[in-house]
């Protein structure tokens, strides 16, 4: 009865949590929420017209706009989540004068509305790839939601992480930040593996973020097989950094430290 | 509404200590105290003794460094000028979430915020817009309306206008007998003419706890001025 009620007790603070964040993040401006899908479109829109008529990219038997859609929302989601939940307490500090909601409630719902976010946009965009690029809808649709899990899951697992290191070292973001920011250009998103030279494989494979972003166009595209794919390279990484961040959240809630 | 529960906030040898560049500053030792549902506690003490971290650990939005905290009945979080409101959502926005995580009906919330905080349209504004004496009449409202077993209070009374003012005291007064509430007031009239218990950080080697509240705060004033303290003699 008690772990029913606690269960109940925190899915009702995870929506408050939702709500809020939205209305926080949204509500001062008439767009709203549509605000989350209008700023990246126009960042994909720039970039793909970019690749279309100035740097001319020859992106294979890949239509152009799915491409670019394919990498930036693959390396997107993992970035919010890593931004969004490594800055959970930092910009949600006050509401954890409520009793009620624990660190952790701030962090799934911030992890759930990144990937509502992130999965509408995603919707959307591939719905105007079809429509204008006539490109079909995935291939391998198991392939493509695992690459899903493994960006988010690497985003949330390293952004819990983050959050539990910012109790005793509060720019612990701030130092990731320009890491992801590289992590854009080596991680896919601009590129194929198969665009590369076959001795970078061996080095491109490091990179846990590549996996998800070729192995969602290996799911999406028919034409596309990844020389390097390998997904199981990520959870790997993924599952154990995940755990240490539970813990150190789990350590440091509430301003308890080692 | 009646509320006919019955229980008690219990804290056992809590203590609480901070990291500082000059060193760990020891801001709670051992305290222990048990708050019925009919208290009225007020807590003094000089800046940095300890009121507000206190009220936080009783609140749960903080932990103590060791020590164990039994609550059994229904806690406020620590109402002040404006704590827990977020800044860029409006009054209506942050009631609303408030009511939605303790489980209470939204409409009814608001209309009981709304009549006590008398905010007007003001509510439909950012919170941030408001003046500090608004954002006490909205935190107060808010922490009234939700109707908790015991409600934390930290200065919140002592911004606002007298007629803010006069109605907190009322609201306080009146509040049903199973509820309680612990207070922070550097205006040491109103917590002697509001509470029933007092409890004096800083002025000993652990708090010093007493039910002779106009005594204490005449002692706990003679310390303020430099003329040492002495503990009153039990009733």
């Amino acid at each position: 009865m008690e772990f029913t009620q606690s269960w109940s007790t925190t899915a009702r603070v995870i929506n408050a949590v939702i709500l809020r964040e939205i209305s926080g993040r949204f509500g001062s401006s008439r767009l709203g929420y549509l605000w989350a899908l209008i700023t990246p479109a126009f960042s994909i829109g720039a970039l793909y017209f970019v690749f279309l008529f100035i740097r001319n990219r020859d992106s294979g038997e890949i239509p152009l706009l799915m491409f670019v859609v394919t990498g930036w929302f693959t390396y997107g989601l993992y970035t919010s989540m890593v931004s969004d939940l490594g800055n959970a307490e930092g910009s949600n500090r006050a509401l954890l004068m409520h009793s009620q909601v624990q660190r952790l409630d701030v962090l799934i719902a911030r992890a759930t509305l990144a990937t509502l976010t992130n999965f509408t946009f995603f919707g959307c965009a591939a719905l105007v790839g079809a429509l204008v690029e006539g490109s079909g809808f995935p291939q391998n649709m198991m392939l493509v939601f695992q690459s899903f899990c493994s960006a988010g899951l690497l985003g949330v697992s390293l952004g819990i992480t983050i959050a539990g290191l910012s109790t005793y070292y509060p720019y612990a973001l701030q130092f990731l930040q320009p890491v992801n920011r590289i992590g854009f250009f080596v991680s896919g998103v601009l590129f194929t593996a198969d665009m590369l030279p076959s001795w970078t494989y061996a080095y491109l494979k490091w990179n846990p973020m590549i996996h998800p972003v070729e192995g969602m166009r290996q799911g999406w595209f028919e034409t596309y097989q990844s020389p390097i794919l390998d997904l199981n390279y990520t959870f790997a990484i993924a599952v154990p950094l995940l755990a240490v961040g539970l813990y150190l959240e789990r350590r440091t809630r509430r301003g308890i430290k080692f | 509404m009646t509320d006919l529960r019955a229980g008690k906030i219990t804290l056992e040898d809590v203590c609480k200590s901070y990291k500082t560049k000059t060193g760990w500053n020891h801001v709670l030792k051992d305290v222990n105290i048990e708050i019925e549902s009919t208290d009225r506690l007020g807590i003094l003490g000089r800046n940095g003794a300890g009121k507000s971290t206190l009220m936080r650990i009783i609140g749960g939005s903080e932990l103590p460094d060791t020590g164990r905290i039994d609550r059994q009945i229904s806690v406020s979080w620590p109402v002040g000028f404006s704590g827990h409101l977020q800044p860029s959502m409006s009054g209506i926005a942050n009631i609303k979430f408030c009511a939605r995580i303790y489980g209470k009906p939204v409409d009814d919330v608001i209309e009981a915020v709304a009549e006590f905080s008398e905010l007007g349209r003001y509510l439909h504004e950012p919170f941030k817009t408001y003046s500090s004496g608004m954002k006490a009449r909205l935190g107060f409202a808010l922490s009234m309306a939700i109707e908790f077993d015991c409600l934390l209070i930290d200065e919140v009374t002592a911004v606002g206008d007298a007629a803010f003012r006069r109605k907190c005291d009322d609201a306080l007064n009146n509040l049903s007998e199973n509820k309680a509430f612990v207070l922070i007031n550097h205006g040491l009239a109103a917590i002697d003419r509001l509470c029933n218990r007092v409890l004096v950080l800083g002025v000993e080697e652990t708090p010093f706890l007493s039910t002779r509240v106009h005594k204490t705060i005449k002692a706990y004033e003679k310390a303020l001025k430099g003329e040492g303290w002495k503990r009153p003699e039990p009733a």
